[in-house]
Formats: structure tokens, sequence, C-alpha cells
């Protein structure tokens, strides 16, 4: 079982022993095939099959895959809102289909539906309306609703009527009442989705800070946005067509699909044509090449990973005279990592039937 | 039952219910148009001496008043659960509700209060209208007719839950509601007494509990039967509201597996 090494910034994981918030072992869920009164309307479908990962606490995870991969089918098992068909899922210890309720208890929900508010009530009667569903009393769940509000920074919107709220603020409040119970598991489905950038980068802040900083909670976070689950996770799972495609941190996900270096390089003495050749010659394709300047060549270069092409190609720069003037070495990004999983795991799922 | 959920439940129906101001007059209002209504049918109706409002009192006014009003109870038990549970799948915060503390069928519940506040004001409303246009209630046995009220909603609540059952499953209930509520209009004796139909239709509206629960209503506040008298209808109507309520509470649970087994559960 892989567990967290290194955080979103790449810096050590100090937590003396992780423990798991969520387990899910073996996963499988089959909607049945629904029927209408003249015949057969959907088929059986499986929107997650045979899946296994687990969370630590106090981990931020992302879980992302393309539309139709068994995210939100798996979010919605998570939060006992589906049955599985088989495997098990445990929050903090606690079986879901065993221990429904103690399960239920430890987890919050932030929903990316700006309709599950009541729209003509003001953001502060919403979220006590909700404190009571949850039957917290008055004399706790009043103090720790200002607090949100205040963290959320919705002070100046809390006394006005909901619809009044942009999508940003809607989305803000969601995560307040998804916080109201002081869940140990907080399961975010697209927290940004429909926001801005800017209100999206926010919401971005908000969670790795004050959120996160509240007390520690697991959050599990599903968006499209990768560089958003970049930022905010260390580890992920990649869904594809309701199986985990790839688990793990995201450097390893962007190491395990890196084929080549891709070198950006800019070169003083020596002439595009010439530069081209030692390129080639030292095991190198070029992408682009041109000189922005008279007295400079640029050129941006991809080696076959471990070919030791690039110091071939320095030395022959310096046997020519040249100089090389500046080098950096691009990484694969998270988006292309990302690409190359789901087009593999496209190529496995043909190749198996 | 938690009384400060039930109570969040209400304040927030309230506050939305009177947030739409001019549907909020117009529900008031319009009993200030019906019951003249009524009144001048009665007038009409009264002029022919019917055998069979000899019952009542002769007054077809009171007659269908109390018919009429007390429908409404009926009307609110079958669509309130079923309409708070659709809504709630429209606008997503069914999965929300759900994993509060508070099981589903009490938030049904909770959620038909204010409904049933409301048409209890409405009720109290249709008297005091009617009683301005000589509807006689010097004789009305209040208590009984109370007690009369409170049963028979218990025993109309099973049909709301089954109905919002049958929401759960396929989405849409209209039907369903149209089906009991057109069904307790005509073999309830909101129109006409129950003994002017023929004698098979009098056997199948003794099925339904609005037929008793109205008749019980009648002889409370038009023909003061007192509280020993009105006995036979909360019998009936208690057996109702017994052997219907868990049936009602297994169909929902039953629904609701079901649901999320086919993760429909937020679909609408």
């Amino acid at each position: 079982m892989e567990t967290l090494s290194k955080d979103a910034h790449g810096q050590e994981d100090t937590r003396p022993t992780a423990r798991p918030a969520i387990e899910v072992e073996r996963l499988t869920k089959v909607y049945p095939a629904q029927r209408s009164l003249f015949g057969r309307v959907q088929p059986e479908k499986c929107a997650v099959d045979d899946v296994s990962l687990r969370v630590d606490e106090g981990e931020i995870f992302g879980l992302v895959g393309p539309n139709g991969a068994g995210k939100t089918t798996l979010i919605r098992i998570l939060s006992t809102m589906v049955l599985p068909t088989s495997g098990t899922v445990r929050i903090g210890g606690h079986d879901i289909v065993g221990n429904e309720k103690e399960a239920r208890s430890l987890v919050g929900v932030v929903s990316s539906n700006e309709r599950s508010f009541y729209w003509r009530l003001t953001g502060r009667e919403n979220l006590r309306f909700f404190t009571r569903l949850h039957q917290m009393p008055d004399s706790e769940a009043d103090p720790w609703r200002d607090r949100l509000i205040e963290l959320l920074g919705l002070e100046e919107m809390a006394d006005q009527r909901f619809d009044n709220y942009s999508t940003g603020q809607k989305q803000r409040m969601a995560i307040a009442r998804g916080l109201l119970t002081r869940p140990k598991v907080l399961l975010m489905d697209e927290p940004t989705k429909g926001v801005d950038p800017v209100g999206a980068a926010e919401i971005v802040e908000l969670i790795q800070g004050p959120v996160r900083g509240l007390w520690n909670p697991t959050i599990l976070v599903t968006s499209h946005n990768l560089t958003e689950i970049e930022r905010l996770c260390g580890r992920v799972a990649l869904m594809h067509r309701g199986r985990l495609a790839a688990l793990g941190a995201i450097d390893e996900l962007r190491a395990r699909v890196r084929r080549s270096d891709h070198f950006t390089i800019s070169v003083s003495g020596v002439e595009v044509a010439a530069l081209d050749r030692m390129a080639v010659e030292s095991g190198g394709t070029v992408s682009s090449a041109g000189s922005p300047r008279a007295d400079t060549t640029e050129m941006k270069v991809n080696f076959p990973l471990g070919c030791a092409g690039f110091p071939r190609l320095v030395r022959l720069i310096v046997g020519a005279g040249g100089d090389l003037v500046s080098c950096s070495n691009r990484s694969t990004t998270f988006e292309e990592a990302f690409h190359a999983v789901v087009e593999a795991s496209e190529v496995d799922s043909e190749g198996g039937g | 039952m938690h009384a400060r959920v039930a109570q969040a439940f209400v304040w927030r129906d309230f506050k939305i219910a009177t947030s739409y101001r001019t549907a909020f007059v117009i529900q008031i209002a319009s009993i200030f148009v019906a019951v003249p209504l009524f009144f001048f049918m009665g007038t009409m109706v009264e002029g022919a001496n019917l055998k069979s409002l000899e019952r009542y009192g002769g007054s077809y006014f009171g007659f269908l008043l109390i018919g009429v009003a007390l429908l409404d109870f009926l009307a609110v038990s079958l669509s309130s659960f079923g309409s708070s549970l659709r809504e709630s799948q429209l606008t997503g915060t069914l999965e929300i509700v759900l994993l509060s503390k508070t099981s589903l069928i009490e938030v049904l519940l909770y959620s038909s209060l204010w409904f049933y506040l409301f048409t209890s004001i409405r009720f109290v409303l249709y008297l005091v209208v009617g009683a301005m246009f000589k509807l006689d209630l010097g004789n009305a046995n209040f208590l009984g007719a109370a007690l009369i009220l409170a049963i028979s909603i218990l025993s109309f609540i099973p049909f709301g839950i089954f109905t919002a059952a049958i929401i759960m499953l396929i989405k849409r209930g209209e039907g369903v509601n149209t089906l009991i509520s057109g069904a307790s209009l005509f073999f309830g004796g909101v129109l006409f007494p129950v003994s002017s139909m023929p004698e098979w239709m009098q056997m199948l509206a003794q099925c339904l509990p609005f037929t008793h629960a109205l008749e019980g209503m009648r002889q409370a506040i038009q023909s003061g039967v007192s509280i020993e008298g009105l006995g036979r209808y909360f019998l009936v109507l208690g057996t109702f509201a017994v052997v219907l309520t868990p049936l009602s509470w297994l169909a929902f649970a039953l629904a609701v597996r079901r649901t999320r087994v086919t993760g429909t559960l937020g679909q609408y």
C-alpha cells in the first residue's frame, strides 16, 4: 500500500504514523439495468471497477479523470449515498455498509451544486438550518457558524439572501456547510466549478490555508482543473472507465510517463543550421530553432530518457567555439502525464476487450 | 421527534412561504371568495329540503364548507411529503440532508409541519368566515373536532409517505395524488352525502379514511356529537393509522434502499 512521502510542494512528510482515513478495497459498483414499462432503457453499467486506494489522515488527495470515469460514483459511495456492489470501504475505520451511521458522521460534503441551498434565506439562516439538521446545540453551533463565515470571508454577505451571492461566494458557503460538523473527512466534488479564475484561486488558497489549518481534515477533492489539483494535492488517483489508471504522488506520475528530456538552450557563436546538425548528431530531436537576436541561437531539443545526449551536445557546441548562454530543462506537466495515462489506459482497455 | 429540528423546518418554510408575498396573501384571500360561493350554493340546495341532509341539521352550506376545508388536509398530506422530497431532489439538498443525523423520514415529517399549520389556520378561517355567513356553530364540539382532525391527519400521513416512496422510485407522483384525492372527493362525501350513493359505492367509500374523517368532523361541528359519540370514528381512523403507518415507512425505506443501489437517489 502506498503512503504519502511528499506533499504538494515536494516537502517530506514528517507525520510519525500515517493512519488511514479512507480505505477502499476492491470496490466495484455496477448500476443495474434500468427498465421502463415498454422495455429496457439503460443497460447495466459498471461505474467503478475493482478500485483500491487509501487516503491517510490529514492528506489532501486528488481524484481526477475524464468525464464518466467514475469519480462522482466513488464520492457518492464514500458519502454513503450509493451502496457498493462488492468490495469494502472504511471511513475512519468504520465500514460504510456495516457501520453506516458512524462512517457518515465523519464525513462532510462540499457539493458543486449551487442550488443545494435555500435561495430565499440568507447565508447565515441557511447555515443555521443545517446546524439544526445536524442536531448541534445552538450554544455550540452559533459561534462556530460565525467563525466559519469569517474564515471564508463571507461576513459582508452572510445576512443577505442567498440568491444575491456570486458563484464564488456560493461555493465558499458550500465549503462552510461542509465544515459545520467538523468532519474528519471532507469530500469536495469540483469545489471551483463555474467559478472565475481569480475566485477559483482564492478557493484553492482557502482550502490550502484556513480550511486545512482548522484540524487538518483529510480532504478528497475532484476537479477537472489539473493545475488546482497539482497545487492542492500530494497524491492523486487517476480514474478512467471506472478503473484506477494510476495512483501515487504527482511527481511519481510525471516521472512514470516521462519518455524524454526536454531542453531549451540558448547558444552564441554557432549558427542555426550547425546547431541543428549537432543536436541530431547527439541523438536529439529538434522541436524548434531560431535566432531571436543576431548573436544568439535558441533551440528546443528532446533527448530519449537516459541517452546522455545533452552532455554530448554541449561538448560539440564548445568544440565548435560556441558558448552555452542559458539552458533550462522543462519537466513533464501534470496535464501531459494525465493524457499519457488516459491514452495508455485506452490502449489497455481495447487490448483487453 | 426532535423539537428544535422540527422548529427549524417550520421556520424555514414560513420564511420561504412569506417571501412569496402575493401567493401567500392569495392563499388566505381565496377563503373570502370561496365561503360566499358555498353560502349561495347552500341557499339553493337547502331550498330543496333534501332528506339526506337531515343528519347535518339540513345545512348544505355547513356540509360543503367542512368538506372542502377538510379536503385541504388530505391534499396537504398527499402532496407535502412528495413535493418536499421532489424539491430536495431538484435542488440537490436531498443528499446533504441525508448526511445529517436527522433521518429522511423525520425530514419528510418536519417538512410537512408548516403546511399542516398553515392549513389549520385556513381551516379556522373557513369556520370564522362561515360564521359570518350564519354557519351555525352553536352546538359545535370543538374539542371533539380537534381530536378528529388530529387522528385524521395521522390516518392521511401514510398515503403521503406512500406517494413519497413512489416519487423516490419513479420521480413523478402526481398521478397517485390525483387518484387518491379524486377518489376521496367523489366517494368521501365532500359534495354530497355518502348515503345518497348506490350501496356498492358506499362500501367503497368506507375503505377511505377520509370518508370517516369527514363524517366525524361534521358530526362534531354540525351536530355537536360528544367525544363518546365520536368514539367510532376515533377507532376506525386509529386503525387506519396503526395499520398503514408501518407499511408506509417500510415502503419508503425499501424505496430509499433501492435508489441507493441504482444510484438514483438524487436524480429527478
